[in-house]
C-alpha cells in the first residue's frame, strides 16, 4: 500500500516521457531531500511550530466557546452570525489582509491557522455536547448533580468522539493553513520554500516540500486516528481495521 | 405520618388552554408500590417528572417526604429509571452505578459491585454498555437508580423496550428486588400483569384531559412473585384489574 505512490511514480517518469520540470524522478527528489535536509529540516520546524501554536490556540478558543455557549444559550444567536461570516469568507482573502496589516510576523500565521481549525472543532464539539442522552441528564438532575458534574459526567464523555473526529481534520488543515500563510508573506517556512522554488523553477526542490508536506498531513492524521482507535478500544469497541 | 408523596390538586400545562393533567391528588404511602396505568398520552411520563422534581406543576402542589421534590433530589433521596436505560456509553456496568454515588458524593465500589452482584451481573462488571443485552441493561439502569439508597424509587416503563420473555423475567426479578427493600415505588406500566404482580395499588388515569379515573388496590398476599403468579386469585386480580382498565379506556372508543 504505502509503495503505491512511489511505484506509480516512477512508472509515469518512465513512460510517459514527462519532462523532468514536469515531473522530476524520485531519485532528484530524494537527493535534494537528502542534500539540503538542514535547511528544509529548519524550514519544516517552523511550519510545524505556527501548526502546533495556531492548532492549539484554536482548541482552547473553540473548546471554550462551545462550552460557553452550552452553557448559556443566549450567546448562540450572538456568535452565530459572526461564525457564518468568518467561515465563509474565502480565507485566503483574509490571508491578504492580515499580511498586508500585520506583515511578516507570526501573528497572521496563526491567525489562518486558528481560522482554518477552529470551526472543525467549534461545530463538533457543539454537535458532541448536544448529543448528550437527554434521559441521562434527567437522571443525573435527580440525583441533584451541579452543573460542572453534568459537564464532565454526561456532557463531555459524549461529546468526546465528535471532538476526535474533529481532530482529523483540523489538525491536517493546521499544517495546510501554515503553509498557505507562508505562502503570501514569510522569509521561512515550508510555503516559502515553495514561493522560491517556483520562481527558481526548482521543480526538484517543489516537489520535496510537496513530500514533506504530505508526509507532515498524512502523519497528523494518522496520529489522530490512532488516538481515536484508542479511545474506541477503551471503551470497549474494537474498531475496524 | 405524611405520605412519601403527596400530590395536591396538580394541573400541568404546556399550552395555555390544554392541561395535560388537571387535579391531580394522589397521595402515597411510605413503602407503597403504586401503578399508573392508562392510555398513551394520558400523562403518567408527565405526572412521574413531577414527583421526581423534573418537572414543576403549572398549579397544586407536589411533595416529596414532606418537602418540595428538588429537596428530596438535594437529599439523594430519589431514584429514577425511565425505558430506555440512560447509561454512559464510555462507563463499564460497574462505572455507570459508580456514577451515581460519584454525583451522590459518597463513592463506594464494594457497595456498587454487591448490587451488581445482587443482581446478577457480578460477571458483567467491566462490560460496556454495548456489550451487555437490553434486560441487562435495564438491571445496570436501576442498579444505577437504587446504589444510593433511595427512599423513593421512580420507574417509567422501566421494561417496555423489552421482549415479553426478558420482559416477565425482569418483572419478576424486580418483584423479588422490591420484596428485600420495601421501598416507596411509583411506576408507569402498559402491563396488567406486571401491575398486579408489584402493586398494592394501581392508579388508572384517563386522559383529555389527565385525571385520575379509578384506584384498584391489589391486596393478593406477598411475596408474589415465583408460582403465585399463576394462582386464581392472582388471574382473578388481573381479569378485575383489566375490566376496571378497559372500563375507563374503552368508554371513549367502542
Ligand atoms: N414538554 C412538553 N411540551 C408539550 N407537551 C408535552 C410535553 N410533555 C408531554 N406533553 C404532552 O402531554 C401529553 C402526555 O404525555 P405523557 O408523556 O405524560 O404521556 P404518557 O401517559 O406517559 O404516554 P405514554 O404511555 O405514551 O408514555 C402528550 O399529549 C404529550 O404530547
Ligand atoms: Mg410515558
Amino acid at each position: 500500500m504505502l509503495l503505491s505512490v512511489p511505484v506509480v511514480w516512477v512508472l509515469a517518469v518512465k513512460f510517459a516521457g514527462l519532462p523532468s520540470l514536469t515531473l522530476p524522478p524520485p531519485g532528484l527528489v530524494f537527493r535534494v531531500l537528502l542534500e539540503e535536509r538542514m535547511e528544509l529540516l529548519s524550514h519544516t520546524a517552523v511550519t510545524v511550530g505556527e501548526a502546533l501554536l495556531g492548532y492549539l490556540l484554536a482548541n482552547v478558543l473553540a473548546l471554550g466557546l462551545a462550552v460557553l455557549i452550552r452553557q448559556a444559550r443566549s450567546l448562540e444567536a450572538f456568535v452565530t452570525p459572526w461564525t457564518v461570516v468568518l467561515k465563509n469568507v474565502p480565507f485566503v482573502t483574509i490571508a491578504s489582509i492580515l499580511t498586508i496589516t500585520l506583515g511578516d510576523t507570526l501573528a497572521p500565521k496563526l491567525i489562518i491557522v486558528v481560522l482554518v481549525c477552529f470551526f472543525p472543532i467549534l461545530a463538533n464539539v457543539s454537535k458532541g455536547l448536544d448529543a448528550v442522552d437527554p434521559v441521562l441528564v434527567d437522571r443525573l438532575r435527580t440525583l441533584h448533580a451541579s452543573r460542572w458534574q453534568r459537564f464532565v459526567k454526561a456532557e463531555w464523555p459524549a461529546a468526546l468522539p465528535y471532538y476526535m473526529a474533529a481532530h482529523e481534520i483540523a489538525f491536517t488543515g493546521s499544517i495546510l493553513g501554515a503553509i498557505i500563510a507562508e505562502w503570501f508573506f514569510a522569509r521561512k517556512g515550508l510555503g516559502y520554500l515553495i514561493i522560491r522554488a517556483t520562481t527558481e523553477y526548482r521543480a526538484d526542490r517543489l516537489y520535496a516540500v510537496t513530500l514533506i508536506a504530505s508526509v507532515l498531513a498524512v502523519g497528523a492524521y494518522a496520529l489522530c486516528r490512532t488516538v481515536e482507535r484508542e479511545l474506541l478500544r477503551r471503551r470497549g469497541i474494537e474498531p475496524a481495521a | 405520618m405524611t405520605p412519601a408523596v403527596q400530590c395536591h390538586a396538580v394541573t400541568r400545562r404546556f399550552r395555555p388552554e390544554t392541561d395535560i393533567l388537571r387535579e391531580v391528588s394522589l397521595d402515597i404511602a411510605e413503602g407503597e408500590f403504586v401503578s399508573l396505568i392508562g392510555a398513551s398520552g394520558c400523562g403518567k411520563t408527565t405526572l412521574l417528572r413531577l414527583i421526581a422534581g423534573l418537572d414543576s406543576p403549572t398549579l397544586g402542589t407536589v411533595r416529596v417526604f414532606g418537602g418540595t421534590p428538588a429537596e428530596a433530589c438535594a437529599r439523594r433521596e430519589v431514584g429514577v429509571a425511565f425505558q430506555r436505560p440512560a447509561l454512559v456509553a464510555s462507563r463499564t456496568a460497574l462505572g455507570n452505578v459508580l456514577l451515581t454515588l460519584e454525583i451522590a458524593g459518597r463513592p463506594d465500589v464494594g457497595a456498587a459491585k454487591e448490587l451488581l452482584g445482587d443482581f446478577g451481573l457480578g460477571a458483567a462488571l467491566d462490560r460496556f454498555p454495548h456489550q451487555l443485552s437490553g434486560g441487562m441493561q435495564q438491571r445496570v439502569n436501576i442498579a444505577c437508580a437504587l446504589v444510593h439508597k433511595p427512599r423513593l424509587l421512580v420507574l417509567d416503563e422501566p421494561f417496555g423496550a423489552l421482549d415479553e420473555l426478558t420482559r416477565e423475567t425482569m418483572t419478576e426479578w424486580l418483584a423479588g428486588v422490591w420484596e428485600r427493600t420495601r421501598l416507596t415505588t411509583v411506576l408507569v406500566t402498559h402491563s396488567v400483569e406486571e401491575a398486579v404482580l408489584l402493586s398494592d395499588r394501581v392508579v388508572i388515569l384517563d386522559r383529555d384531559p389527565g385525571h385520575i379515573a379509578e384506584i384498584v388496590p391489589v391486596t393478593l398476599p406477598r411475596p408474589r412473585n415465583g408460582p403465585s403468579s399463576s394462582t386464581p386469585a392472582f388471574e382473578e386480580a388481573v381479569r378485575h384489574l383489566r375490566s376496571r382498565l378497559r372500563a375507563v379506556v374503552g368508554k371513549g372508543n367502542p
